[in-house]
């Protein structure tokens, strides 16, 4: 997750704060003018990094937001007198945030490269619309003839035709930005943003809608690439259709990738190496005849940086987070245990086929709350598309479901989550580059999913405690602060344990959690699932039979899609049916063992 | 009806052109993993090669035969130096590498050709053209082209169908685990899966030269144009690649004549609304 | 993460000691030049993408120019800045200030795309600086938005358009049907084209565009097929240009509907189209085989120079130098005299390679325009169709 800024980085930030608050004084107007458009440049990427780096979508189009953000200044410019600062850039927040929300309420629905794709198609077509038609001046651009102003009450407070003042103007929101970006991806709000970026199916999974905590991101960062072209436009006071280009949008992402992903501030300092080397390579008093080569000269250099660093210079400022053993002390009794009632689950007719195949056949199925629910079954039988289906994960073809009596048929997965359903995978599905305390208290935050949390406040000690609660009952609490890749393999399935109990959730659902133990972590969980059933209810699909028959209260037979047979775990050992179609094929000893 | 007709061959010839340069983008996007921003270079260095080759050779179909097996080693090499370090890696690598490789390639194509627009002919034999209607013809040279387009597509599923290194391709387009479970030694595949892509690429630079002429950056349109067809024809599917560039060329022929006010737009919208109704594309496995 | 005591190891210190100085460097002030120094004039313009080749024959008849000066005009040492526009209109700002501000250039010129232009006159109409448009010919330049400070040494897109218009009525044509890309410069091009040819009685059939740069071309020429005018006007450039060519060509519709357009539908790719290009007829301020001394002088230098013949494009950059070097003698090489420099340039007039040149109020060329006919590769002077021959110069408030 991303931690606060450690002291060498806000070290260089710092230095290059005074470095820019010096340059008025010492550098002259070129210089000025030269770091206002980097400033600028520096906020867009800023917030291409909240996409990219932090969320994970990757948006070839960015520069679409930044290119309306620009025009926002031409349609509320005049020409006879200057438009006011304080309605021209929030106006261009707006324009750009408003179209951000249409276009992402499509794009989104995407993902990985397809996401690539569309972004850079709805650029071209923004492009296409500004180059073709008489909306805003053509393909050759337009002029913005008097550049904005900030008044207030008809006073005139800050001339931004003014460039020391305007360069000072982009220096603050600079700051700003930044911090505030930092603040959004450090929020509640933004840890799942970043959980997302790693793993959005265990985020969905816990209940949160996923596609709105992307949209909402997506939006965001179209803003503050609006405020950024507004910005651009106000420097010369000239736009033109090519900001739109699929090139703005590359150039974006390099600057992201060569200052490391996902940092906020390594971009700043990509955008800043990028305008550097671009400016002496050109300059041909200074490097001579490179300068007609120049853009050999600089792929070249691009390719070193790839190869060479590839956390980009950030990778330089920031050590890669290693296994972090030593954890910070969890507290031992952290809340008092509640008994709570289970959710009781049951289907009715419940039925899914794949094009013949019929996975789930006709299951009518009721499952008691506070006990431990067994399904076994022959591989194919149907097990995971059982559970599939109880999640939501997949849409049933017929019959129903109903949770505590309320039916969620066809529900979403992260809405059924929201009920109270948790469960894990046969693949654990955990947050890798997290922490095991962060993974709990991202599960923890399901409890209150609602997207638009910017603060702590309010939660910030339920959440500790619930995740505290979880690390210990599962037994990590020694290896809170470990990255979770650096757990091991029996490790990583009790922290996904953890995760559904820190979530609040009251029914697990469990797909082989014992995979790949040893006997003695064997046994520690099904005492931790027997124990479990206290306050949850708790269904377990597992291989290992000699587990199962001693941790369920009930067994759940399948074969090949159908209910074979159900009842406590002597009945089912006795069941001459489940002997024949299933057991059997262990040999009579073992299953009778 | 006429226009409509003659539409339907224009969008069929062009579709088929794209078709084979999205073919090589697909291929190293599924199997290698590869987002190659720089294969518009590749499209570029066949037509090059064409109008150099052909000014030696006299004739394009004399260079093709020499000039894709130097595309293929040309690309082998680029994979060699560059691109194997990037399997595994970020996408956002992937983008910035290939990025940097159009800034070096079209530097050294400014270097070696020059800046100034050139033209390849079109061999005596297939310059003539067959009478559409009381004005319009068509050329033959562009039926020559579709022929050439149809005839490496047949190459190619007969290669993936066929041989064991299409076995291996196949392999690797369904599951790219699967390859190293197969014991394939990958390296070897996806040097030779690149170099391919390239050859391709350069394969249609060159067969389009004398229509397109050539010039700085002539590859640049076609790389935005694939990668739209790749994505509706779903990545990684070769038979995605060949539906999805026959809408494209189909599209791009109609919506000029009866949309053109929205003329750029049309494929652009169409992709947008592939990807809704089916967000893994055409024949994507996603 | 781990905390030390001080949370800075020394390695640290070292990395920000280092990102300080870089930070200061920035960005490299240069010395101002004292009167003495050379005269700096900008060059700006694409020596990379699709319209190098255009930026370099510019620039090689400016270098010409100046070499057969012997390196100086108005007997000042004068040096050129040469800066990659790229083509690219969002970079144009910045790499207008650097040249002015950062490269501190007495003069700028420049460049070929109107995009860019765009972005450079703004910037030069606010600082004032003598600038000279090299090529682009976007109307606005030199009508509503003309300055005191700003001249063309080449045309504007209506003017090339209004003159076309009138070549082709007078060669009997009334129906036509013109074909451009959607961009600015096709459609002023048109504009001009329509103004005079259907204020002299022609009709325009119907006007089809094709998105910039697409190069597709076969689903309109089936619709001019199907439209069956007397000739179409069209206008594309360099790589578009050649490929439209060729496929109007092979198309066999040079034979019943004549191909017309602006000169640079055929400058430049002559040799690209070789014969398919016979029979292309086009108007311009230029022609290869206009018979004057200053032309023939014109040809021969640049020939014995860089091995090839100069285009329309080296023209305008060597008329650039002509207009500058006028300016500056008028003003004794004291570029710090902005205002008399520029007064001086606009009173200019003289030989050029195309013929008599001077000033428009709006500092457009005044100039001839030229009917050519494309023949095995080059563009044969048929006749002249405009003499002196000026722009409108709507919407500008300057005067003579």
């Amino acid at each position: 997750m991303l931690t606060r800024p450690r002291p060498l980085v806000l070290a260089v930030l710092a230095a290059l704060l005074v470095a820019g608050l010096l340059i008025p004084a010492f550098g002259g107007p070129y210089a000025v003018k030269f770091t206002t458009r980097f400033i600028v440049f520096a906020i867009f990427v800023l917030s291409l990094d909240l996409l990219i780096g932090i969320t994970g979508l990757v948006s070839f189009g960015h520069a679409m937001f930044f290119a309306l953000g620009a025009y926002a200044l031409y349609f509320v410019s005049s020409t006879s007198e200057a438009s006011n600062a304080l309605v021209a850039f929030p106006a261009a927040m707006l324009l750009a945030g408003l179209v951000a929300a249409a276009i992402g309420a499509v794009a989104v629905l995407t993902r990985g490269f397809y996401f690539i794709m569309v972004t850079l198609a709805f650029g071209q077509m923004l492009f296409s619309l500004f180059f073709d038609t008489k909306i805003a001046g053509g393909s050759d651009g337009a002029y913005i003839y008097i550049k904005p102003a900030v008044s207030l009450a008809g006073v005139t407070l800050l001339d931004l035709d003014h460039r020391t003042t305007f360069f000072f103007v982009c220096l603050a929101l600079l700051v700003v930005v930044y911090a505030a970006l930092l603040a959004v991806a450090r929020s509640p709000f933004g840890r799942v943003l970043q959980g997302i970026r790693w793993n959005e199916g265990r985020l969905a999974a816990l209940g949160f809608n996923t596609y709105v905590y992307k949209l909402l991101s997506f939006i965001i960062a179209g803003a503050f690439a609006g405020l950024a072209g507004v910005l651009y436009a106000t420097i010369d006071g000239y736009v033109t259709p090519d900001l739109f280009g699929w090139r703005q949008s590359g150039i974006a992402i390099m600057m992201v990738v060569l200052g490391g992903v996902g940092t906020l501030f390594g971009p700043i300092l990509g955008a800043l190496s990028f305008s550097l080397v671009e400016e002496v390579l050109k300059t041909e008093s200074l490097v001579g005849p490179i300068a007609t080569n120049w853009s050999l000269a600089l792929g070249v250099l691009l390719i070193a940086t790839v190869l060479g660093a590839p956390r980009g210079i950030a990778g330089w400022l920031e050590p890669k987070r290693g296994a972090e053993a030593a954890a910070a002390p969890v507290p031992a009794t952290a809340r008092e245990r509640r008994p709570m009632k289970g959710k009781a689950i049951e289907t009715e007719g419940l039925s899914r086929a794949f094009g013949g195949l019929i996975a789930v056949n006709d299951v009518t199925l009721r499952l008691a709350p506070n006990q431990v629910h067994g399904i076994i079954g022959p591989n194919g039988a149907g097990k995971t598309t059982l559970i599939n289906l109880l999640s939501g994960a997949l849409r049933s073809t017929s019959g129903r479901i109903r949770l505590d009596g309320e039916d969620i048929t066809g529900w979403a997965q992260h809405a059924i989550a929201r009920r109270g359903l948790g469960r894990s995978y046969q693949r654990t599905n955990i947050i890798l580059p997290f922490t095991a305390r962060e993974n709990c208290l991202i599960a923890a935050q399901a409890r209150h999913p609602e997207a638009l949390r910017f603060s702590t406040r309010g939660y910030a000690k339920e959440e500790a405690t619930e995740a505290a609660y979880a690390l210990n009952a599962t037994g990590l609490a020694g290896r809170a602060d470990t990255v979770a890749a650096h757990l091991s393999h029996g490790e990583q399935r009790q922290l996904e344990i953890a995760m559904l109990i820190a979530s609040g959730a009251r029914l697990l659902i469990l797909d082989e959690p014992l995979g790949g133990m040893g006997p003695e972590e064997t046994g520690r969980v099904t005492a931790l699932l027997r124990d479990l059933s206290a306050d949850h209810t708790v269904i377990l699909v597992e291989h290992d039979m000699d587990a199962i028959f001693a941790a369920a209260d009930t067994l759940t037979v399948l074969v090949e899609g159908r209910l074979l047979a159900h009842g406590s775990p002597q009945d089912i050992r006795r069941d001459p049916a489940v002997r024949k179609a299933y057991l059997g094929r262990f040999g009579e000893n073992e299953a009778v063992a | 009806m006429e226009l409509v007709l003659i539409q339907i061959l224009n969008g069929l010839q062009y579709g088929l052109l794209i078709f084979l340069a999205a073919s090589g983008l697909t291929l190293v996007f599924g199997i290698l993993g590869i987002i190659n921003l720089s294969h518009g270079s590749f499209y570029m260095l066949g037509a090059y090669l064409s109008l150099t080759l052909t000014s030696y050779t006299g004739d394009i179909f004399l260079s093709l035969l020499i000039g894709i097996p130097l595309a293929f080693a040309f690309g082998a090499l680029i994979e060699w130096l560059f691109i194997r370090h990037l399997y595994g890696r970020d996408h956002l690598q992937q983008v910035l590498l290939t990025f940097a490789l159009i800034l070096i390639f079209n530097d050294l194509q400014r270097v070696v050709w020059g800046t100034r627009p050139h033209s390849v002919p079109i061999p005596s034999y297939l310059s003539a053209s067959v009478q559409l209607s009381d004005v319009l013809s068509y050329p033959v040279y562009r039926l020559a082209v579709a022929g050439f387009c149809v005839l490496l597509a047949l190459g190619m599923v007969y290669v993936i169908q066929y041989t064991r290194i299409g076995q291996m391709i196949r392999a690797g387009e369904s599951n790219r685990e699967m390859v190293e479970v197969l014991g394939i030694d990958s390296r070897l595949l996806f040097r030779f899966v690149f170099a391919a892509g390239v050859a391709l690429a350069a394969a249609a630079g060159a067969i389009a030269a004398p229509i397109d002429s050539v010039y700085p950056g002539v590859g640049e349109p076609v790389l935005i144009i694939s990668f739209v067809v790749v994505v509706i024809g779903g990545i990684g599917s070769i038979k995605g690649a060949f539906f999805g560039a026959l809408l494209i060329g189909l599209a791009d022929a109609f919506g000029k004549v009866f949309l053109p006010e929205f003329a750029s737009v049309v494929v652009y919208a169409l992709m947008a609304a592939v990807l809704v109704v089916s967000p893994g594309g055409l024949f994507g496995r996603a | 993460m781990p905390k030390s005591a001080s949370g800075l190891t020394r390695r640290d210190l070292m990395m920000l000691a280092g990102a300080g100085a870089t930070s200061l460097a920035l960005p490299f002030p240069r010395p101002a030049f004292a009167q003495a120094q050379p005269i700096k004039v900008g060059l700006l313009l694409p020596y990379s993408g699709t319209y190098a080749q255009l930026g370099e024959a510019i620039t090689r008849a400016m270098e010409l120019y100046l070499k057969q000066n012997g390196g100086k005009l108005a007997g000042r040492e004068v040096v050129f800045v040469k800066l990659d526009d790229e083509a690219s209109p969002p970079k144009a700002p910045e790499l207008t200030t650097k040249l002015i501000e950062g490269e501190k250039v007495d003069i700028l010129t420049g460049p070929v795309h109107s995009g860019v232009a765009m972005a450079m006159t703004k910037i030069a109409r606010e600082v004032g600086i003598p600038t000279i448009d090299t090529n682009a010919g976007a109307n606005i330049i030199t009508r509503q938005q003309c300055a005191k400070n700003i001249f063309r040494s080449s045309f504007s897109n209506g003017q090339v358009g209004l003159a076309t218009g009138k070549a082709m009525l007078d060669a009997g044509i009334k129906t036509a049907v013109s074909f451009t890309w959607k961009y600015a410069a096709g459609e002023e091009m048109v504009e001009g084209f329509r103004d005079t040819f259907t204020k002299g009685g022609g009709k325009v059939l119907k006007d089809i565009t094709v998105p910039f740069p697409n190069v597709e071309f076969q689903a309109a020429l089936a619709e001019i097929a199907s439209l069956k005018p007397e000739a179409v006007y069209s206008f594309f450039a360099g790589g578009g240009a050649a490929k439209f060519i060729k496929d109007y060509a092979s198309a066999n519709l040079q034979s019943s509907i004549p191909l017309w357009g602006p000169g640079f539908l055929t400058d430049g790719v002559e040799q690209a189209v070789g014969n398919a290009g016979n029979g292309v007829k086009t108007v311009l301020h230029y022609a290869d085989d206009l018979d004057n001394p200053e032309n023939k002088a014109f040809r021969a230098a640049f020939n014995e120079a860089y091995k090839l013949y100069p285009d329309v494009y080296a023209v305008q950059g060597w008329d650039a130098m002509q207009l500058l070097e006028i300016g500056l003698k008028g003003v004794g090489g004291d570029v710090a005299k902005r205002d008399e420099l520029c007064a001086a340039m606009s009173k200019a007039s003289f030989k050029s390679p195309r013929g008599p040149f001077r000033l428009s109020s709006s500092h457009n060329p005044i100039q001839n325009f030229y009917l050519r006919e494309l023949k095995d590769g080059s563009n044969a002077l048929v006749k002249t169709v405009a003499t002196e021959f000026p722009d409108l110069t709507t919407g500008c408030k300057l005067s003579v």
